[in-house]
């Protein structure tokens, strides 16, 4: 039978007791031990490109000795393997215990662990050959020109399982079915070439049905040419001053970029300096800085059905709760797990996320999202006089204190005295984070609500790559500076 | 570590009884035994040690291909026929891929460097012990890695390599940085200390109150560690013969023949000089150099081996991404940058690069860690952060005065996954202007 993954069963659970029995005598431990199975499938330009699984399978051990963590990770999950990672973690521990910037394990559990029921468990994702003409039927939906010189579709769904235990007691067990899944067309003109893009990263069965209610359809393909076409022949974004309404699709990288990086509770530390940067929020800031106008409320949400980073607990073992970090536009709390919360004095949400066993665990988004308000979309139109309407994001770039920022899109609509008008290329903006969320002044509604995701976020050292959800209606900020291309 | 040309021997010798007729299996192994210190003000914040091993077998029929990953222990041999088993299943449901390119000729060659495993903690303790006062941030990364390739045809490559490395930064009270990039030396002592010596040097220009020039244009000097941020925006898809041709390249214009850089620009991709393994998962062998830019027209591109079967051409890259992008040197001393600049910026680093018009190859930047405003070849004072947005095309062009004689060679040290193998080889560029935007 073509099945696309494989079920392990109580497998996992037996070798992190194997890695808790080689912990006897040891005061603070955690294991972590992670299946991962995933099927990509890309077709490009008609041809399938050889379909890829893959089966990682590692265990992650954390011993705490006076305070300092030491990590032994090991994809050899022998007798012999797990021995010698659990050595490694209790000698790493042991080394130099007065050079350490403290903190260790989280405290023992004390709350009860919320039951994860992965609501997909009886759901059978497409096999090979299914996907394979499902990909195939979106890709040609794209050839409708001979200037669409590129057309992708592909799709991935993982199933990740993990399993921790801890001293104090915690024995946890979550399964995640993941899915990722992207369309792409790119027009090749006379003095340039023009894309549009869609895609999603969300949990839950790769299944038509669920794909198609995520707009993977044959019209939408089409539509992308068509688009990209239509941007050949569009005038450059103008530069000046402009009201933004930004789509979902844009906002999960504003919100990614300029909220979610500089609440990271390890990067306000200093933990991140020498890689993915610092921020400009300080300890202080917490309870007392307006981050945004009191239109903002962002939420850590990790209980959000089918959003890519849902989960009960996070990899130090704590349950996961929904909460608000700005709220009314007033930064209420970070995120930071457990650890980074105890060196800095505050409460700390369970945001500690390791991309894979393989990894010590730090302070990571999850799901951020942005609540909705009551506008429409037309409402949020209605009352631009000099705007323009920005979509799919296409580039980003801030700088290392998360202050400077400047996004690109793949396709603007500019807006005259409240009414939508030309298509415009290249549209960019930029501008400064705190002055930026301070000109929201208008929500969307919750018929401009979308769950997106991103499936790859860097960070950390060694370096890390993770999952993230944002969600977020339409918005509209006051008095951008936007561009477009030009030599 | 465990070398893996004995497992890449054995493989070597089990494939050919697991292919069936008509089958070709190729099987791409890679390993590492990692300790990290991960640190910050000087002290450790997160110590460990990754032991990885995994294993890609490619099943091929002739007509098309499929791929599994796996990670294995010291029974990986065993783990070989269940895993064929289920790739035949997905073999049948594939259909043709008229780009499938398999390397036709094993050969067995073994390459690269040993790196025995040592004990980092007197190493961590000597340098943190030297660093006591400094804020010291970064991770050092220890340890030996393994690349091998086998294949039922009769492959069995392998490839050493590993280190000890430091990446880190040291801070001011005021937030200034310096980058320190060392790795311990194949024959010498693993002491970082000049290292860190020299950048306390640098980072005591850092004081003073930061300038911040308004937007607008400005001459400016691009250090190598600059100057490799915005080439990065192409090395994604910028050279790989698939991407020109699909039109998503940022140097389509280039290749177009509509666009151009200077006549000094001459940019190779030379694999010969790289840490990287000489061989690719389908186990073609790589040209040691490609001509990519050309007194500033456009040479080769990457080609892989699909590319040359869709789009025609002689493979000379595994992916169509260069693994040690090489910029020729110019004429200007390094030691006489400052003075060649007069007034200006000198921008010792840029982070966070993107693409801001692909068209026009238009990058945007923020500048971070040793940036100065300079006066008459003086440096005056370190520069707040700035974006800049400018076409590699003008940089590089027009607006390109002299490129640097000395050039740095600098290391990938991304590990995300794994470590990281290649470079690049720059010199710095001296611009008539460089546009800031914020």
């Amino acid at each position: 039978m073509n099945t696309p993954h494989a079920q392990y069963g109580n497998d996992l659970e037996a070798i992190a007791r194997r890695a808790r029995d080689l912990l006897a005598g040891t005061a603070r431990w955690r294991v972590l031990v992670e299946q991962t199975d995933t099927l990509g499938c890309l077709v490009r330009r008609g041809v399938l490109q050889p379909p890829e699984r893959s089966a990682r399978r590692a265990v992650l051990i954390t011993v705490e000795e006076r305070g300092a963590l030491g990590y032994g990770a090991t994809t050899d999950l022998s007798a012999d393997g797990l021995a010698q990672a659990a050595k490694r973690a209790r000698r790493m521990a042991a080394v130099l215990p007065d050079r350490r910037l403290g903190a260790g394990l989280p405290a023992d559990a004390t709350d009860p662990v919320p039951a994860f029921v992965e609501p997909w468990a009886d759901h059978v994702d497409m096999t090979l050959a299914e996907r394979i003409e499902w990909l195939h039927d979106l890709e040609i939906a794209m050839a409708i020109d001979d200037r669409i010189h590129s057309r992708a579709a592909l799709l991935e769904t993982t199933r990740r399982e993990r399993v921790l235990l801890d001293q104090s007691g915690r024995e946890q067990r979550q399964v995640w079915r993941l899915c990722q899944a992207g369309l792409r067309a790119v027009a090749v003109g006379a003095d340039g070439n023009q894309w549009r893009s869609h895609g999603h990263s969300f949990q839950g069965p790769a299944t038509p049905e669920q794909l198609a209610a995520l707009d993977f359809t044959r019209e939408r393909a089409a539509a992308l040419s068509r688009d990209a076409l239509a941007l050949l022949d569009a005038p450059e974004c103008p530069t000046g001053t402009r009201d933004l309404i930004l789509l979902p699709e844009q906002m999960t990288l504003q919100i990614h970029e300029s909220i979610g990086h500089p609440l990271e509770l390890d990067r306000i530390l200093g933990d991140e300096r020498n890689y993915a940067g610092w921020s400009f929020v300080r300890p202080e800031d917490f309870g007392t800085l307006q981050y945004g106008s009191p239109q903002l409320n962002v939420l850590f949400a990790p209980d959000e059905l089918g959003e890519f980073a849902s989960y009960a607990c996070d990899d130090e073992g704590l349950p996961a709760r929904r909460t608000h970090l700005i709220r009314d536009g007033l930064l209420e709390r970070p995120l930071g797990g457990a650890r980074s919360a105890a060196r800095a004095g505050l409460e700390p949400v369970a945001c500690t996320r390791a991309t894979s066993a393989l990894r010590p665990p730090i302070d990571r988004m999850a799901n951020l999202n942005i609540a909705p308000g009551e506008q429409s979309l037309g409402e949020l139109i209605g009352g631009v006089e000099h705007g323009v309407l920005l979509g799919q994001n296409r580039s980003w770039s801030i700088d290392q204190r998360r202050e400077k920022f400047q996004f690109g899109c793949e396709w603007g609509r500019l807006i005259e005295d409240g009414e939508l008008q030309g298509l415009v290329r290249n549209p960019n903006y930029r501008g400064r984070t705190l002055p930026f969320w301070h000109s929201l002044d208008g929500v969307g509604g919750a018929d401009t609500f979308q769950v997106l995701g991103l499936g790859n976020c860097g960070k950390g050292e060694p370096n890390q790559s993770i999952g993230v959800g944002h969600a977020s209606p339409a918005c509209r900020f006051r008095g951008i500076e936007v561009f477009g291309g030009a030599a | 570590m465990n070398d893996l040309q004995p497992l890449i021997h054995a493989l070597a010798e089990r494939l050919p009884a697991l292919a069936g007729d008509g089958e070709t299996l190729f099987a791409y192994v890679y390993g590492e035994q990692t300790d990290f210190a991960r640190l910050s003000r000087s002290r450790i914040n997160q110590l460990g040690h990754i032991h990885q091993r995994r294993l890609t077998l490619t099943l091929s029929d002739g007509r098309a291909a499929v791929k599994d990953t796996w990670d294995i222990d010291a029974g990986a041999l065993d783990t070989l026929a269940p895993r064929i088993e289920r790739l035949r299943g997905d073999l049948a449901a594939s259909p043709d891929d008229p780009y499938l390119s398999l390397d036709a000729s094993p050969r067995t060659a073994h390459s690269g460097q040993p790196y025995e495993e040592r004990d980092l903690e007197p190493w961590l303790e000597a340098l943190l012990a030297n660093a006591a006062d400094d804020d010291l941030v970064g991770i050092a990364l220890s340890g030996p890695q393994g690349f091998g390739l086998a294949s039922s045809l009769g492959h069995a490559l392998s490839h050493r390599s590993g280190g000890l490395s430091l990446d880190a930064s040291l801070f001011t009270p005021t937030h200034q940085a310096v980058k320190i990039e060392w790795s311990a030396p194949a024959d010498g002592p693993a002491d970082p200390a000049a290292a860190l010596a020299q950048a306390r040097e640098r980072l005591a220009l850092l004081g003073g109150e930061p300038y911040a020039p308004a937007p607008g244009r400005y001459r400016a000097y691009l250090a190598p560690e600059a100057l490799t941020e915005l080439l990065g925006v192409t090395v994604w898809q910028g050279f790989s013969r698939q991407a020109v041709e699909s039109g998503n390249s940022p140097l389509d214009r280039l290749f177009r023949g509509t666009a151009g850089f200077a006549p000094g620009v001459r940019l190779r991709e030379l694999r010969e000089d790289s840490n990287a393994p000489p061989f690719g998962a389908a186990g073609h062998a790589l040209p040691g150099a490609v001509d990519l830019v050309i007194d500033g027209r456009a040479g080769d591109t990457l080609v892989s081996p699909r590319s040359a079967l869709e789009y025609g051409g002689t493979i000379n890259s595994d992916s169509g991404m260069p693994i040690a992008l090489t910029l020729d040197g110019g004429d200007l001393a390094e030691a006489d940058a400052l003075a060649a600049l007069g007034t200006g910026l000198y921008l010792g680093r840029l982070w966070y690069a993107n693409l801001s018009d692909p068209t026009h190859c238009r990058v945007t930047a923020m500048t971070r860690y040793d940036c100065f405003w300079v006066e008459d070849g003086r440096i005056r004072a370190p520069l707040a952060p700035m974006r800049i947005d400018a076409s590699l095309y003008s940089l590089l062009g027009p607006d390109l005065i002299a490129l640097s004689r000395e050039r740095h060679r600098l290391e990938d040290t991304s590990s995300y996954d794994r470590r990281a193998s290649g470079h690049q080889l720059l010199p710095g560029a001296l611009c008539a202007t460089l546009p800031v935007t914020l």
